[in-house]
């Protein structure tokens, strides 16, 4: 079995063969279970983003449907309940925004749109359910018209410059800028 | 000779200590700040007494806060009693049309930032759902120079086709001081019908807890309009006017002022979100409002 340099060689090759081969399979092996282990935290991302969108339609559907009955202050109140409850949901942030919008008060509108924006830029972007793109892109282009020209003869008023920045914030974000 | 040389140098240094002691020591200038009185001169004199002694610091002059009953204001300020004036929006354009004031800054409190509105409440589930159930009913207003507490809801009214003067039962303003609270009080408990009240107190109510806000109906609401204002006299110093607007405009939520020994927070004393630089013609709503109304400055008899 052993009985040349040749044969000895042959064997060493073939253990190192072995070993190499083992070693690859489970190498492998293990790589699969990362995969695995990455699908299932995409699952779980996924799982928690319907489960927020779908908590969001149920805490803030009351206020939806006072705004929608045409009573807007009632979901304003409403509404300043639930921010302080939940300080850090964009959401009712951006539903301020569009009722303070429809009430006339378009600097306080934009100031609540760009809370809600900077606590999360899921509203910006029209691929997510909860994008509201398109009304923050007409915000925008009524705040430039109007607010803008203000501010343009009015260089030293400090609240007007500060809605201009808040506005051109709002930009930046719908063109892809990050926070 | 040399002794009269030296002894007139010896008097010279006196002199010049002297002048410069007074300089370095003496008393700084006095501003008067004219206060509309909100709802006690007691509860005036607490929220604005921080801000008063922040300005003063900020600004290196004394200041001096003047209560000043509402009613009374134009009289005390045509007299010269005070520079600076804080009063309600309508006041503002009291005092602009008569004497030439000019805008300052805008207090922000609320949703609606520098401004807030008016509107007119019902108890739910009283029958009064709309704003034409409340011909023949019992009404409350607020005091009769408050923009949201009297002048916008009786806009509403006329602009429905209500005159507050024929078409209501009757219609009173409750007594003494806190009239916004008494009225909202006196509709839940069912003293008035229907009452005209600023969205501010009824914010502030349900966030502090006194009511709920599902116990009311909203008949009608005003558009947004601004509220208490800044303002100074004509031909103030422009230098002391420039210091007073960055003062208030700089004004964060920690600065503090020692009131009697005690640092107390300005912003929270005064019951305020900070100020904003508004335009005179950001009051133009008030005034088309008062025309409307047959309020002064353009009441005519």
């Amino acid at each position: 079995m052993f009985k040349d340099t040749f044969d000895k060689t042959c064997w060493a090759l073939l253990a190192i063969s072995i070993s190499a081969l083992i070693a690859m399979l489970a190498l492998n092996s293990s790589g699969e279970g990362k995969g695995a282990a990455g699908l299932g935290k995409a699952v779980e991302r996924e799982m928690a983003y319907r489960a927020r969108v779908e908590l969001i339609g149920k805490l803030y559907g009351p206020v939806e449907m006072q705004r929608a009955a045409g009573k807007r202050q009632e979901a304003l109140l409403k509404l300043d309940e639930l921010i302080r409850k939940y300080p850090g949901e964009a959401h009712g942030h951006i539903l301020q925004g569009q009722i303070l919008m429809e009430m006339g008060a378009l600097e306080e509108s934009i100031s609540s749109y760009v809370d809600g924006v900077k606590l999360n830029g899921d509203y910006v972007d029209k691929k997510s359910p909860l994008s509201r793109r398109g009304e923050i892109q007409k915000i925008v282009v009524d705040a430039i018209n109007s607010v803008g020209a203000i501010a343009a003869a009015n260089p030293d008023n400090r609240t007007l410059a500060a809605t201009v920045r808040k506005v051109n914030y709002l930009k930046s974000r719908l063109a892809g800028g990050c926070e | 000779m040399r002794l009269l040389h030296l002894t007139g140098c010896a008097l010279l240094m006196v002199v010049f200590f002297l002048v410069s002691g007074c300089k370095g020591g003496g008393k700084r200038q006095v501003v008067k700040i004219g206060y509309m009185t909100c709802n006690s001169e007691e509860e005036t004199t607490q929220r604005f007494t921080p801000l008063t002694k922040y300005l003063s610091d900020k600004v290196g002059v004394d200041f001096v806060m003047v209560p000043v009953d509402t009613n009374d204001f134009d009289k005390h300020f045509k007299n010269g009693e005070f520079t600076f004036t804080h009063t309600n929006s309508v006041l503002y354009v009291v005092l602009r049309e008569n004497h030439g004031v000019e805008l300052l800054a805008a207090e922000k409190r609320g949703k609606f930032g520098a401004r807030t509105a008016g509107a007119i409440i019902a108890l739910k589930g009283s029958g009064i759902e709309k704003l034409s159930d409340i011909k023949g009913k019992r009404m409350a207003f607020g005091p009769m120079l408050a923009p949201t507490g009297y002048m916008a809801e009786y806009d509403l009214m006329l602009a429905a086709g209500i005159n507050p003067e024929n078409d209501l039962g009757h219609y009173t303003i409750p007594s003494g001081s806190f009239k916004h609270e008494k009225l909202i009080y006196g509709v839940l408990y069912g003293k008035y019908d229907v009452a005209a009240a600023p969205m501010m107190d009824i914010e502030v109510m349900t966030r502090e807890g006194k009511i709920n806000a599902d116990d009311f109906v909203i008949l009608a609401q005003s558009k947004p309009i601004p509220y208490c204002t800044f303002a100074v006299a004509k031909g103030t110093d422009p230098a002391l006017v420039k210091k007073v607007k960055g003062a208030l405009m700089a004004l964060k939520p920690n600065d503090t002022a020692a009131v009697d020994g005690e640092l107390v927070k300005v912003m929270k004393a005064a019951w305020i979100d900070g100020y904003e630089e508004l335009l005179d013609s950001d009051y133009d709503s008030i005034r088309e409002m008062a025309k409307r109304v047959n309020m002064p400055p353009y009441q005519k008899y």
